[in-house]
């Protein structure tokens, strides 16, 4: 009779992921079976779709501005994913092994930029370097450094690491939070019995915190691989759109955007859109490789 | 562990849920107008009761829900007037940013269902629409305007009209350029201040340049931006950007990338782009001396900023006439409410006294050539020194500056840009720069015959 009760009430449950499942197909299903349909079609958003079999894709595969597309969001994403992923160990090895005054203060403010919208966070550092009176110009003028005032935004190596700095700046704390969720999750007597056994600070980060976090790592490492990917906000509203200067931050997501809605060509866009499904896809099979391998040599 | 397991699942659907609702409805907006109530036309009771007369032919009581999408704030100002005509039709307008405008209408219109019945198209992209069919053809039933279409200036018909001469967009508005410059800089600099005498100093482009470098050595920038000039370039080719599938370059933009190097390296503007918060701030410094804009740029940008330098502006021509931008609207073929989206646009677009009352009050140029010869004998602007706008422009429109709109000009534009910025500023060669832009229009229309 109890079992009957509880088999009953775990059918709830369905009824409860329901909705989700519903929108998902609606919502989420459909438009990427849409995109998949699109990418074998030439249309220009208003006049019927006509099939061409895999035209696109001949294009995709010799069109010059999606590979420096692609360099352009890979490079964005490393330059800001490495020195998150350091500074988030750091921060994190900081705020667990020692007892520091006002932590909560700190984590939370470490996590602030995270909840700004990508997109107004972009506009303000563009408002910060653009011109030759912007804030950063001003700034350095006041302290007389020489070539002031500098055209920022016409130099794509700044522009470019700007973008990262930017990804930096908004992403460090929110993993930095993650590491050390996965740090709490390591037994305590773990690292008791490392101090009897003599082992220091370092040695315990190293030994123990290291690999037991690792699929915390992992999972960050994949789920910023996607975002990285998909990078848009950012970089779009600092350029409005074009991702100058030199094409320097035009990242795949602005550039299928632009062929998309600026250039009506819908079906080379969804084929772009499908191209970066690959590359995800082949990057996260990579990375649970990489965890799976991980897994046997600590396992 | 299963009760962890629902709960999971539970929070799950529960953020992707709002996860998908916020990313994927964003046409959704309310309906309601998200115009501020600008300040009222004074309405002349004489006026109304004479538009009474002339509107009673036409059933004024249809009684229907309009919606209309814009991506300005402009026809919500002709609401309150067209309600006094047709009290029982209920005008909701959406504004939808112009950035964000075609993106958020080609699904619309592709899915058809919820298109609005009235929706503008920005000069940028309103040959696509046009060309597209997705407005009816005012010349058709059960508009035919044909014979409406007298009083309309050629720029708004011409660029309304599809390549089978079917006319599907109008707008009230109709953008002649000028050079809005100040009278006290140049009184100060060139010793005259008058349109004309101003203008002898702008007669062509290298007489435009000898006069930047005289402001450039008083320490005023001539220029706000040289995107500004391009405006003005762009009316001086004789072929717009696509003429048959090919792309033309015509020699004057090549010259114009030589004007962008010289304005670049020399000082001639701030250095910055159009719409930036200094290019907008110069209008109330003593840096800039003029602005080469078209009416909408005199009417929402300097004249909208102008405090302190309230009264010190003028307009004179430049080096060509020329003509810019714009909006158009159009009735959306399959709408249920054709009939009530006709009298709305015939008010907003053919309706003189509409128009004319719309113009007083904001100031803005018209598309009714009878609207625009009234208001040129009404007296001048405070902020022109007392100079008459509508005379000014009609006196461009008169020369009837070369149109060359096409769907492309939007994205083929800003190429240019890139590549001229590229050059001016030393990057790449003039070869290189123009290699770069054939290339960069190459990618976004493959179609197009580049040689």
């Amino acid at each position: 009779m109890r079992k009957k009760s509880i088999n009953n009430r775990s059918r709830y449950g369905y009824w409860f992921i329901l909705p989700f499942f519903i929108s998902f197909i609606f919502l989420g299903l459909y438009p990427v079976i849409f995109t998949f349909f699109l990418s074998f079609q030439k249309w220009d958003g208003l006049a019927p779709e006509k099939f061409v079999a895999f035209a696109n894709f001949k294009r995709l595969l010799t069109d010059k501005v999606f590979y420096l597309s692609i360099w352009n969001t890979l490079r964005i994403w490393l330059i800001s994913f490495i020195p998150q992923m350091l500074m988030a160990l750091l921060l994190s090895a900081i705020f667990t092994m020692c007892a520091v005054k006002g932590m909560k203060f700190f984590r939370a403010i470490f996590y602030l930029p995270n909840l700004l919208t990508a997109a107004s966070v972009g506009l303000l550092f563009h408002l910060l370097f653009n011109g030759n009176k912007s804030v950063v110009n001003h700034i350095l003028k006041a302290f007389h450094v020489s070539g002031a005032p500098f055209e920022f935004f016409n130099d794509p190596v700044f522009t470019s690491n700007l973008t990262s700095y930017i990804q930096w700046w908004m992403w460090f704390g929110y993993t930095m939070i993650l590491v050390m969720a996965g740090i709490t999750t390591i037994d305590r007597n773990l690292f008791d019995a490392a101090y009897i056994d003599g082992a220091d600070r370092g040695q315990t980060f190293r030994k123990i915190t290291l690999p037991l976090i690792r699929p915390t790592i992992v999972y960050i490492a994949i789920t910023s691989i996607i975002g990285g990917m998909q990078l848009f906000d950012v970089p779009s509203t600092m350029s409005d759109g074009t991702g100058e200067p030199d094409k320097a931050i035009l990242t795949v997501s602005m550039y299928l955007y632009n062929q998309g809605f600026k250039n009506h060509n819908y079906g080379y866009s969804a084929a772009v859109s499908v191209g970066l499904f690959v590359i995800i896809c082949v990057m996260s099979l990579v990375s649970f490789k990489f965890m799976k391998g991980g897994e046997k040599e600590h396992g | 562990m299963r009760k962890k397991l629902v709960t999971l699942l539970l929070t799950t659907a529960v953020c992707l849920n709002i996860l998908s609702g916020c990313g994927s409805k964003p046409v959704q907006e309310e309906n309601e107008p998200t115009v501020q109530e600008e300040n009222k036309p004074a309405v002349q009771e004489e006026n109304l009761s004479a538009e009474g007369v002339i509107e009673s032919e036409v059933d004024t009581n249809i009684t229907a829900e309009l919606n209309i999408w814009s991506s300005g704030e402009e026809l919500q100002r002709f609401v309150e007037g067209f309600n006094k005509i047709y009290p029982n039709i209920t005008v909701n307008i959406t504004v939808i940013p112009n950035k964000e405008f075609l993106s958020k209408l080609t699904p619309v219109l592709s899915g058809g269902k919820d298109v609005p019945d009235i929706f503008t198209g920005e000069s940028d992209y309103v040959k696509y629409l046009v060309n597209a069919g997705v407005w009816d053809d005012l010349t058709g039933e059960p508009y035919q305007a044909a014979n409406q279409l007298d009083d309309i200036w050629d720029y708004v018909k011409d660029v309304g009209t599809d390549d089978e001469g079917a006319v599907r967009a109008l707008s009230w508005q109709t953008t002649p350029g000028s050079v809005i410059y100040r009278r006290d800089l140049a009184e100060k600099v060139l010793g005259v201040s008058d349109p004309k005498e101003v203008a002898a100093y702008l007669s062509d482009y290298d007489k435009m340049m000898e006069t930047a470098g005289i402001f450039k050595d008083n320490n005023i920038a001539m220029f706000g931006s040289w995107e500004d000039v391009m405006l003005m370039v762009l009316s001086d080719r004789s072929k717009p950007w696509v003429v048959d599938g090919k792309l033309v370059i015509d020699p004057k933009m090549e010259e114009f990338l030589d004007i962008v190097k010289e304005i670049y390296e020399k000082g001639y503007d701030l250095n910055v782009s159009e719409w930036d918060p200094e290019w907008i701030a110069g209008v109330e410094g003593d840096e800039v001396f003029c602005y080469v804009l078209p009416t909408w740029g005199y009417s929402f940008m300097v004249k909208a900023n102008a405090v302190n330098t309230m009264g010190k502006w003028g307009l004179c021509e430049g080096p060509n006439p020329y003509i810019n931008g714009g909006t158009w609207l159009g009735i959306y073929k399959d709408s249920p409410n054709k009939e009530a989206a006709w009298a709305f646009l015939e008010y907003v677009t053919l309706n003189s006294e509409a128009l004319q009352e719309y113009a007083v009050t904001y100031g803005e140029y018209v598309g009714c050539k009878t609207a625009d010869d009234a208001l040129a004998q009404g007296e001048g602007e405070e902020n022109l020194a007392g100079q008459n706008l509508y005379k000014f422009y009609n006196q461009v429109m008169a020369k009837n500056p070369n149109v060359t709109i096409t769907e492309y000009d939007g994205q083929i534009n800003t190429a240019y840009k890139n590549a001229a910025k590229a050059y001016a500023t030393g990057k790449v060669t003039k070869e290189e720069a123009i290699q770069q832009f054939k290339e960069d229009v190459a990618t976004a229309y493959p179609d197009l015959v580049i040689k």
